[in-house]
């Protein structure tokens, strides 16, 4: 489940001006998204999370995750 | 009868050991509670009564030779539909799975059928369980899932079923699954208990796969009690499941450590300037009993890592693997929610580089989280910040999370505290326990304890006190 994922990604790349104009525009259930914007919106979610990983500063020697509990 | 519908396990298999009504009566009181008042609130999927019957006879005369195979014989319960129950639909509540049928039963199903308990019927899930990324909770075969509390609230997702079966007492308990936040989110919207299990104890083997890395399968039901006699039953190894961690869970909670002995990191930012005003009273009072149990109460904070995009990549990198078929077919087209088909379709556009490179990050979250359990055993936090969303919330709207009015500025502008315990704990594979801790606006509010790995007699053990000293977890919604 994965409700939040845009959500997230709006906390993280929204400035909050563009939030708070975005609340004040948008009636809740007025308009139902073209298939168009919806996938964009996920292709460019799916860019927004790689641009940030790429931003952390992995170290060269890390592997992967092979056991999935820590 | 009526209230065996709200009675725990310990309580309903006393009566059945005692013989003031047999399994058989039981299942028959259950069925038809869950046939009539599921539908209500778009929580059943399929009624199995027939197959009910026919397991309550079997638990009967079992109970009546002497034959007893533990609390959990002759009890009644629920599967989410994503998890098989041989020769009937499995729709993983999705119009392209709707005629679905395995010839084969989940382990979890398996190793409850084997001790007796009785299969009611399979409970609603969001599509895919939400694995594209659902916009409205409508996102479902059945409809959106409505909470018995008020059903014009989400039950909260994806595993909306089980959540308000048990709410409502059409079950005594259910099976749910988790990727990210299914069994946290729903529990704490509909106020059951319930536990997601550590990464590997309990096999998947049966049951839909979003992501082999992070799925997991885990009861809800009426008390900490009864989710750790559950948990004993479902847990164990299995050569089925590659992900099985081989381990076995025995129910033992008063041999773990002193609850005085244990240290509960949380964040009061979290209770307080992060959490919705209706919910904050309900908060402080959770943590006065935790504190008045004797635990030792301390600040903390999770490591500030990049939870959400290191869990999305990984998920959204799995789930294209496993639901390419679907997504070239063009039957994906068929889900209910446009936000699902689009997440599904980008989702094959996830590179081998990044989704390893969320991996990697992965293993520094891993050993970070392990090195915040050197000093605290166990986390907490909100089990969601405040009470369920109206059920047609826009969840991809300006809002911030379901339930949550916190502003997103005033999000972004208070400390970190244990935001992302959701992601992080999915990502380490951590086991969580959700209890419910009172009331906001009429609506059910919960705390999650987040413990290491395989700790779960612990979580359950504060759970266990803590619902001692409170009855939050025996409210019941007007149904």
């Amino acid at each position: 489940m994965r409700m939040t994922r845009r959500t997230l990604a709006a906390v993280v790349m929204a400035p909050a001006a563009a939030l708070a104009a975005q609340t004040a525009a948008t009636p809740p259930l007025a308009q139902t998204p073209q298939p168009t914007d919806s996938l964009d919106s996920a292709r460019r979610q799916i860019h927004n999370n790689a641009a940030a990983l790429a931003r952390f500063d992995l170290p060269m020697a890390t592997e992967p995750a092979f056991r999935f509990e820590a | 009868m009526m209230d065996v519908f709200f009675s725990t396990i310990a309580e309903i298999n006393a009566h059945l050991v005692a013989k003031d009504f047999s399994a058989e009566e039981l299942a028959r009181a259950f069925c038809d509670r869950l046939q009539q008042l599921g539908p209500r609130y778009n929580a059943l999927a399929l009624a199995l009564p027939k197959e009910a019957l026919r397991k309550a006879k079997d638990a009967d005369a079992d109970l009546k030779r002497g034959r007893l195979r533990g609390p959990l014989q002759g009890i009644p319960y629920g599967v989410k539909d994503l998890i098989s129950y041989a020769d009937h639909p499995t729709t993983w509540g999705a119009k392209p799975y709707a005629e679905q049928v395995f010839d084969y039963s989940a382990t979890v199903v398996e190793k409850l059928d084997g001790v007796g308990a009785v299969i009611a019927g399979k409970l609603s899930t969001v599509e895919l369980a939400g694995g594209g990324g659902y916009r409205f909770a409508s996102a479902s075969l059945t409809g959106p899932g409505l909470n018995p509390w008020d059903p014009t609230r989400w039950a909260g997702g994806s595993s909306s079923g089980p959540a308000a079966a048990v709410a409502a007492g059409l079950v005594p308990f259910a099976i749910g699954s988790e990727t990210s936040g299914s069994i946290v989110t729903p529990a704490s919207f509909c106020g059951v208990t319930a536990i997601r299990p550590t990464y590997g104890l309990v096999s998947r083997h049966g049951a839909m796969a979003l992501s082999w890395t992070l799925d997991k399968l885990g009861p809800f039901g009426r008390s900490a009690d009864d989710c750790g006699q559950i948990l004993q039953v479902i847990a164990g190894g299995d050569a089925r499941d590659p992900g099985s961690a081989g381990k076995r869970f025995y129910y033992t909670p008063q041999y773990t450590r002193p609850l005085k002995d244990l240290k509960v990191g949380y964040a009061e930012v979290d209770f307080t300037d992060r959490a919705d005003p209706s919910a904050r009273a309900a908060f402080a009072e959770a943590i006065s009993v935790l504190r008045a149990m004797g635990v030792q109460l301390m600040e903390a904070k999770l490591p500030d890592l990049p939870y959400g995009p290191v869990l999305s990549l990984i998920l959204d990198g799995e789930m294209a693997s496993i639901f390419e078929p679907l997504v070239t077919s063009g039957r994906v087209d068929e889900l209910a929610d446009e936000s699902q088909i689009a997440g599904l379709k980008a989702s094959l556009e996830v590179s081998a580089k990044d989704y390893l490179r969320a991996m990697r990050i992965r293993r520094i979250i891993q050993q970070e989280i392990s090195t915040l359990f050197t000093e605290i055993d166990v986390l907490l936090a909100p089990g969601r910040s405040g009470p369920a969303p109206k059920a047609d919330m826009d969840l991809n709207g300006p809002a911030p999370a379901p339930g949550a009015r916190v502003t997103q500025a005033s999000a972004r502008n208070t400390p970190a505290g244990m935001r992302g315990i959701v992601q992080a704990g999915n990502l380490a594979g951590l086991p969580a326990l959700v209890l419910p801790c009172g009331f906001a606006d009429q609506l059910p509010v919960a705390l999650q304890l987040v413990g290491a790995p395989f700790t779960e007699n612990t979580l359950l053990a504060i759970g266990r006190e803590f619902q001692t000293r409170t009855d939050w977890h025996r409210r019941r919604p007007a149904v």
